[in-house]
């Protein structure tokens, strides 16, 4: 009998638990001694019990696993809490059929940023899309005359673009008379534009004039008005206006004689009205400044004169004067050719 | 289903198949995300089961569906798409371990939900004891250790994680966690010295 044996076996001192033997036990190796094979054996126990079949998956799962899993999905399911394992049929399926969703993510990530952003920001921001809105409603000819006289002037000021503006037009309307139309615009008038009627020959092809105020009256007094301008015997008042240098975009009915629309006289000198740089015609054509023309009943129209329902054609043509008012027209306006 | 010859949901890639299973799975093709889901479904499902989970099928399902749904920012081998998973499956556990916290569940008496055997059924309950018998009995001992103590462990045993993988899942230093796996083991060794149990 050994003594030794004995007290060794009692004075056994498990082995330390070093960083070696601790990866061995883990990793499922041999340690060779008995407390630890103790150890050794449980850890080969565990790793035995995880190695068993796949469980049966979820609906949402064995769906998944059937049509694979989407290529543009970047969300992910949350899994569902203990409390709902019970009720697999209220799973939430959201890889079948899910399809990128660009349009919300394109949205919330324009709108975050505003959305984080300050009140000045975001005034900014809104005042900018109310003044392109209102500048391309402008430039559309569509808004109230008011609100388009004041955006085009706007548009002018701080751009070589120019938009309609009614302003123009009615400058250039009020040289044109037409008795059919029911456009009698008080002040629009032709007859009460005070415009200071060149003689017949002053102004032709004279570029780049200006037409004087629409507003201002016609003085119809003028020696230079013309026998033949005067109002015919039936009525009917000739639009044409005494001369003035004409733009391009003239409207051939300011210059027709009676009831012809897109007449100009034929025994007058046609113009070349040029258009002043950087001014856009006035919508419906309607010419800014006339040349003197008696009516004709030729049609032909005036050189550079826009074809009938060019332009803007928002413009109604300008109404004619009853008879009795053709002594307060300017020289040259024709009668209404309609 | 899994390979015959393999232990069933340990299935082992090669590292050229399981780049090609991987690229099949984020390219939409069924057939990839059920290989992988039959690699590693075994074992998740035995990590939320020795961690306590009772609804440990629903899990892993929901595990999975979690793994899929990030499979698109994933790229590396085996081992670390090991990694990746059970980072996914120890989240669920903590997880269920709040939700217990503030419900505790009441543990089914049907086995097939829980590893308590039924005793309606004393031969269905007999077998299901010898059959949970090691399971019940590992489930004891890792009910000695710390929550701590019982992640470290069973992810490194049952997910073949390294301790670096370990301690990326669980979101502490690699010391921390060769300080937990060694605590570990002092307190199992401790645990089955006192009960006499050997092989």
């Amino acid at each position: 009998m050994n003594v030794s044996d004995d007290y060794e076996d009692e004075m056994r001192t498990p082995r330390p638990l070093d960083d070696t033997t601790v990866e061995l036990i883990l990793t499922g190796q041999r340690v060779g001694d008995d407390d630890l094979s103790a150890v050794a054996a449980f850890v080969a126990d565990l790793r035995s019990a995880a190695a068993s079949p796949p469980p049966r998956p979820s609906a949402a799962l064995a769906a998944v696993l059937a049509q694979g899993v989407a290529t543009t999905d970047h969300g992910g399911v949350a899994p569902t809490s203990a409390s709902q394992a019970a009720r697999p049929g209220q799973r939430r399926s959201s890889w079948a059929g899910r399809r990128p969703r660009l349009m919300p993510r394109l949205l919330s990530a324009l709108t975050v940023p505003l959305g984080t952003a300050g009140f000045g920001a975001k005034a900014a921001f809104g005042f900018s899309l109310a003044a392109a809105s209102v500048t391309a409603a402008g430039a559309a000819g569509v808004l109230p005359d008011p609100l388009q006289h004041t955006v085009a002037g706007v548009v002018r000021a701080v751009s070589p673009f120019e938009i309609p503006d009614p302003a123009d037009h009615r400058r250039d309307v009020g040289h044109r008379l037409d008795p059919d139309s029911g456009d009698d615009a008080g002040s629009e008038s032709p007859l009460t534009i005070d415009e200071t009627v060149p003689p017949a020959d002053e102004h032709q092809g004279e570029p780049g004039r200006q037409p004087p105020d629409s507003h201002a009256p016609i003085d119809t007094s003028s020696p230079r008005l013309d026998e033949t301008d005067r109002a015919p015997a039936d009525g009917s008042v000739p639009t044409t206006v005494q001369p003035r240098p004409a733009p391009a975009d003239q409207d051939p009915r300011a210059d027709a004689p009676t009831g012809a629309p897109g007449e100009a006289p034929a025994d007058q000198p046609r113009d070349t009205p040029t258009t002043e740089p950087g001014s856009a015609p006035a919508p419906g054509g309607v010419p800014t400044s006339q040349p003197e023309h008696t009516p004709s009943p030729s049609g032909d129209l005036p050189a550079g004169a826009p074809e009938e329902g060019s332009g803007g054609g928002s413009e109604t043509p300008p109404t004619t004067q009853p008879a009795t008012t053709s002594t307060t027209r300017p020289a040259g306006i024709p009668s209404g050719r309609r | 289903m899994a390979n015959a010859t393999e232990p069933a949901g340990n299935e082992r890639f090669t590292p050229e198949t399981f780049d090609a299973v991987l690229s099949a799975a984020q390219a939409g093709a069924g057939w990839a995300a059920s290989r992988l889901y039959q690699a590693l479904a075994g074992r998740v499902a035995g990590y939320l089961r020795a961690q306590g989970v009772t609804d440990f099928e629903d899990a892993t399902s929901d595990v999975f569906l979690g793994v899929f749904a990030r499979l698109h920012t994933f790229s590396g081998t085996e081992a670390q798409f090991r990694s990746f998973v059970f980072t996914i499956a120890h989240r669920r556990v903590v997880d269920h371990r709040r939700i217990r916290a503030r419900r505790p569940e009441v543990a089914p008496l049907d086995a097939a939900g829980g590893d308590e055997p039924s005793t309606r059924d004393a031969t269905s309950a007999e077998n299901a004891a010898l059959a949970n018998l090691g399971t019940e009995r590992i489930r004891r001992l890792l009910g000695e250790l710390t929550p701590d103590q019982r992640d470290v462990l069973t992810l490194r045993i049952l997910a073949d994680l390294s301790v670096e993988q370990t301690a990326a899942a669980l979101g502490k230093p690699q010391g921390a966690v060769k300080a937990l796996q060694h605590r570990a083991l002092a307190a199992l060794r401790k645990q089955l010295t006192r009960e006499g149990v050997s092989r």
